[in-house]
């Protein structure tokens, strides 16, 4: 049986809604403690929307990437092993795709305001419009 | 150590190095640093109502680990006063402690005012005229600092590029997280070591966050702790990296610049040509550098070494280095 709502999502907005909502109650230390925590929250919020599509899409582009299967993990490690000894050239068009594609997908959980990520989806939307 | 025992062996220390009587006054901890502890104070000298006042730092080392080959506090102090000695603009070295001063490592400095936060320097109205300035000015004193006699200089380290690169393989193995963007890094890296034309001094850490800025420009070089002897184009391509530019990618000097004039005002400095594939693969080694500090950071906060949110945070940076090393080796402006 699943959990009564609310939901972790909004379980989150409710602790988020309660930091943010009076900036003025901490100060040096505190303050500066109290913005890092709701940074990492809204890392959270973001991850548990989007982590899980995250982990499927890059596992899916591994396994055609190192024509094996396994975890995202595992096939990371395996990856990491072949661009190590030089077993997939580190100019190849697929391997820089994916990567990218991931880490973009990373940064979209990690921070969406960082300016090469702006940059990158400004450009791509772009270039889809 | 408390302020009043500290007061007290900082006159100490300058009877015993300057043979001068000085007052310590208004002695007050500033926000520390990682690996230092740093005070402000007034060094009051002269008798009579109107004694000659100085505000001065002191920087002493906590003996926390640094990442990759730190300079001791004495060393680097050191350093710094053979820099000002030579006339690079930088604050002026009062105090080196040796043993008997009772002050573990550390030294004096004279404090200068102006801006050292990065989001000020890059968008502060009243720095227009300074961010005008500051892309040739940095290059000049770069060029300065590498033309510096390293006769002056206390013994520094001096690794070649690969010697540098396997040093950080062995961090970034240590984490135990596998980075396939890293792997690419390295084997791009490893595949363009340059050779270095002689040992010069290279500052290190030479970026937007450590020079104190006025309104007309360049005030001051601050931090020298990773001053070693190498490639001076390193300084050139660390200058550039992402994490520099505080927001403003279109400006990769320091979020103010063009590489373009930085690397026109050095070759007019230095009178020599600069070989921009070295610069791009500074940059590159400086961006995975960076990319394997934010990692260590992390995991300071995992392993329990270093239990504050901040290291936490830190940690989820990585993925910012990974995107900035992509663009870097495909070519993306």
């Amino acid at each position: 049986m699943p959990v009564n709502p609310p939901d972790r999502l909004q379980l989150l907005d409710a602790v988020l809604g309660t930091l943010e909502s009076d900036p003025q109650a901490a100060s040096g230390v505190a303050a500066y403690e109290a913005r890092i925590a709701i940074s990492l929250l809204r890392i959270l919020r973001r991850e548990l929307e989007a982590g899980d599509a995250l982990l499927a899409g890059e596992r899916a582009r591994l396994t055609t990437l190192v024509g094996q299967d396994g975890d995202a993990s595992a096939l990371n490690a395996r990856l990491c092993e072949l661009i190590r000894r030089r077993q997939i050239d580190i100019a190849d068009e697929r391997l820089l795709s994916h990567l990218r594609t991931t880490v973009l997908a990373k940064l979209a959980i990690d921070n969406p305001r960082y300016s090469a990520y702006r940059r990158a989806t400004e450009r791509a939307g772009a270039a889809g419009g | 150590m408390d302020s009043a025992e500290l007061a007290e062996r900082l006159a100490g220390a300058y009877r015993r190095h300057a043979g001068s009587s000085v007052r310590i006054g208004d002695l007050q901890r500033l926000s520390a640093g990682a690996s230092a502890e740093t005070w402000r104070f007034e060094r009051v000298a002269g008798a009579g109502d109107e004694p000659a006042r100085e505000p001065m730092i002191v920087q002493i080392f906590t003996g926390e680990k640094q990442f990759t080959a730190a300079l001791d506090k004495r060393t680097q102090g050191l350093v710094q006063r053979a820099a000002h000695d030579a006339g690079i603009p930088t604050p002026r070295v009062d105090l080196v402690f040796d043993a008997e001063d009772g002050l573990g490592e550390g030294f004096v400095s004279a404090f200068v005012a102006g801006e050292t936060l990065g989001q000020r320097i890059t968008r502060a109205p009243e720095l227009a005229a300074a961010r005008e300035l500051l892309t040739g000015q940095c290059a000049r004193v770069l060029a300065e600092i590498h033309g510096m006699d390293t006769a002056t200089l206390p013994p520094l380290p001096a690794e070649p590029p690969a010697e540098m690169l396997d040093r950080l393989r062995r961090a970034h193995d240590s984490f135990g997280v596998r980075l396939p963007v890293f792997e690419l890094a390295f084997a791009w890296l490893q595949d363009r070591l340059p050779a270095v034309p002689g040992r010069h001094l290279v500052h290190g850490d030479f970026r937007n966050g450590n020079f104190i800025v006025g309104e007309q420009g360049l005030v001051a070089v601050l931090d020298w702790e990773a001053a070693h002897l190498g490639d001076p184009l390193e300084d050139l391509g660390w200058m550039c990296l992402n994490a520099w530019r505080f927001g403003r990618i279109e400006r990769p000097v320091g979020g103010f610049g063009a590489r373009d004039d930085l690397i026109g005002a050095y070759e007019a400095a230095t009178d020599t040509p600069v070989d921009t594939r070295r610069v791009r693969f500074w940059e590159v080694f400086g961006t995975l550098r960076w990319g394997i500090i934010c990692q260590w950071f992390g995991n300071q906060f995992i392993t329990g070494e270093v239990p504050v949110i901040e290291r936490a945070a830190i940690g989820r940076r990585v993925s910012e280095t990974e995107i900035d090393l992509l663009d870097l080796i495909e070519g993306v402006e």
